[in-house]
């Protein structure tokens, strides 16, 4: 892998999956690279933005298994069952 | 992008306990997209504590589910009752993007593609070899290289948006 590709992978080693040889790693590279400690946090919010979009993609997924619940003729069974519940 | 397995799990949770949460939130006199809401948030919750956290599935672990939603209820019940004591109205605003949100919303147009592996990877939990699969590599290796790539192309598309770590904590 060329060298920034290592530089995210020595990242992720340090922070997303706490390598203590990696930390120390990341300690002398953050010498002699100061644009690093930038790296290390735009690649931070990448992972949470990442996840946020995981999330993003698993509620869509809960939403078209509901609907299919809520409309398909061989769940009319279970559909009537909580309907039931909710009348007044 | 519906996932087969994830699909059926999902389905078999509602179907397993979706009637007695919605039992429960009828009896407390919360309406029918209420208790929807309610279950929506619960699975991405059971969800995340089985797959993220890497516990063993339990199947027909209703109880657990259970728990979350009536948790979720009353803290849903709650908040509204702190609303309408607030501003006398009985509903609430729209929720605000939170800054993360904004910013899938932005790289997904630059690339949906590496958005989906590496989702793949960080929130779903696959293994490389099933990530292989998934996007068509030959190999693990090929696959671990290109998730550093796309890994290379969100963070450039995050840094050429000018946003810093301390816009995210702030």
């Amino acid at each position: 892998m060329r060298t920034s590709l290592h530089n995210l992978e020595i990242i992720e080693e340090a922070f997303l999956n706490n390598s203590k040889e990696h930390q120390v790693l990341i300690e002398a590279k953050s010498l002699l690279e100061p644009k690093l400690q930038e790296d290390i946090m735009l690649q931070l919010v990448t992972y949470e933005t990442v996840k946020t979009y995981g999330r993003e993609l698993l509620k869509r997924e809960i939403s078209e298994v509901e609907n299919e619940l809520f409309s398909q003729s061989r769940f009319s069974a279970f559909r009537q069952k909580i309907l039931s519940y909710f009348k007044s | 992008m519906k996932t087969p397995n994830r699909s059926a799990l999902i389905q078999g949770l509602y179907l397993e306990s979706f009637p007695d949460v919605a039992k429960y939130i009828a009896s407390k006199g919360g309406t029918l997209d209420e208790a929807k809401e309610i279950f929506q948030e619960g699975i991405v919750r059971y969800y995340e504590h089985i797959v993220l956290k890497q516990n063993p599935l339990k199947s027909g672990d209703k109880a657990y589910l259970f728990g979350i939603c009536r948790n979720l209820w009353h803290s849903h019940f709650q908040q509204t009752i702190k609303e309408t004591a607030l501003d006398g109205s009985d509903f609430s605003e729209e929720p605000s993007f939170t800054e993360s949100e904004q910013l899938v919303t932005y790289l997904k147009a630059a690339g949906q593609k590496c958005m989906n592996l590496l989702q793949s990877f960080y929130y779903e939990k696959l293994s490389m070899t099933q990530l292989a699969t998934r996007f068509g590599y030959r190999s693990e290796r090929s696959a671990t290289v290109q998730k550093y790539k796309c890994l290379e192309k969100v963070r450039n598309e995050v840094k050429s948006k000018s946003l810093t770590y301390e816009d995210f904590i702030a």
